[in-house]
């Protein structure tokens, strides 16, 4: 948790600079108006504190390292999901939506056709619907 | 008295006669304002006819957009007619409102029939295509289907397959039949023009039975997929 610090307090700094306003949480009893770098405020800073944001230094040395080797493992990874995926729709079994384009013919594949029919089913009401409107009144 | 008499008779006379007068001018409308509120109307119950069209035909254009199996001719020539007959009509009721007598009216607004034929033609033979492509549609899949069942009966090695095969040989049968009579609709029903109205009349009362027939075609051949699959159990 600790390695969360440095960063902050990196980001504080850069932005400080940047901007040219006072670190939040810094040194209060230099005023905003002195010209001194930040560097001078930030030297009397005790040793335990230096200490500690190389170690947060090192540890995000070390994190970044890990990172590296976790994505050429996921690189690997990404790599074996490719020629997986796309060969799942041809053999597997298609969405629920969609009937199976190969194996064994089951019960729900002709469900789908069914939804045809009943679709088709209410289209030819329409249609016979339609044949019974006569033009009605125009005039 | 007799002069007394046709006094009074002359007084209610000429009293009957005013307020007759004031009726017809007050009262009723003149005869060019009757003429314009008769123009009016005329042209109030043409524009609700065409709006009527206008919304049946914008509906089936919606529907056109769900066309999945029909070539894209034939989609692009049913969607070119119906676009046609929405701007006609539009066009035509831009004419209307600009009409200044009621007999130009009344002609115009026959015209919404005689041009167009929406009701009786236009949108029967639309719903027609629609029909027909939802028909073909189901045949692909239920063929693709038997393809895959003659796979299952290729592969169903020391199993009594005979009543599998007359089945599907029934269901490719019928496959073939709706394909064979609904094929050539699509193409039929777009070639029918207002113009030939009332003898293409015909067209869409045998496109409407062969798609009936068709239906029932799909449904049995539907029946004969579960069949075969049951007789391969």
């Amino acid at each position: 948790m600790r390695g969360g610090r440095p960063d902050g307090d990196g980001a504080s700094f850069s932005e400080s600079s940047v901007l040219g306003n006072p670190v939040p949480g810094g040194e209060p009893s230099h005023p905003t108006s002195t010209p001194t770098p930040m560097r001078h405020c930030r030297r009397p800073v005790p040793r335990e504190v230096r200490v500690k944001r190389i170690g947060a230094i090192v540890l995000g040395l070390a994190l970044a390292v890990a990172g590296a080797a976790c994505s050429k493992g996921s690189e690997r990874a990404s790599k074996a999901s490719a020629t997986t995926v796309p060969s799942a729709p041809a053999g597997a079994p298609a969405a629920t939506s969609t009937p199976a384009a190969a194996g064994p013919v089951t019960d729900a594949d002709v469900a789908d056709v069914d939804q045809l029919i009943h679709r088709l089913d209410t289209e030819l009401d329409r249609l016979d619907s339609d044949m019974a409107t006569g033009e009605g009144d125009v005039q | 008295m007799t002069r007394l008499r046709k006094a009074v008779v002359g007084a209610v006379a000429l009293a009957v006669g005013l307020a007759g007068g004031a009726s017809g001018a007050g009262l009723r409308p003149t005869p060019a304002g009757a003429q314009q509120v008769r123009l009016d109307a005329a042209k109030t119950v043409a524009t609700a006819a065409i709006t009527r069209r206008v919304l049946a035909l914008r509906e089936l254009m919606t529907a056109t957009k769900a066309i999945v199996r029909l070539s894209d001719a034939d989609r692009t020539a049913l969607t070119t007619q119906l676009q046609g007959q929405i701007n006609g009509l539009t066009s035509l009721n831009a004419k209307i409102q600009g009409d200044t007598d009621v007999a130009t009216v009344r002609a115009d607004a026959g015209r919404i029939i005689t041009d167009y034929h929406v009701y009786v033609l236009t949108i029967p033979k639309a719903r027609g295509v629609v029909v027909s492509d939802i028909e073909l549609n189901a045949e692909d899949r239920l063929s693709k289907l038997a393809d895959r069942l003659q796979t299952m009966i290729d592969q169903a090695t020391g199993k009594d397959t005979k009543k599998a095969k007359t089945d599907l040989a029934s269901l490719r049968s019928k496959l073939a039949t709706v394909t064979s009579a609904v094929s050539p609709l699509p193409a039929a029903l777009l070639a029918l023009q207002p113009a030939g109205y009332p003898g293409n009349r015909a067209t869409i009362e045998q496109g409407r039975t062969t798609l009936r027939t068709g239906r029932q075609g799909l449904a049995d051949s539907a029946t004969l997929a579960r069949a075969v699959i049951a007789d391969l159990k």
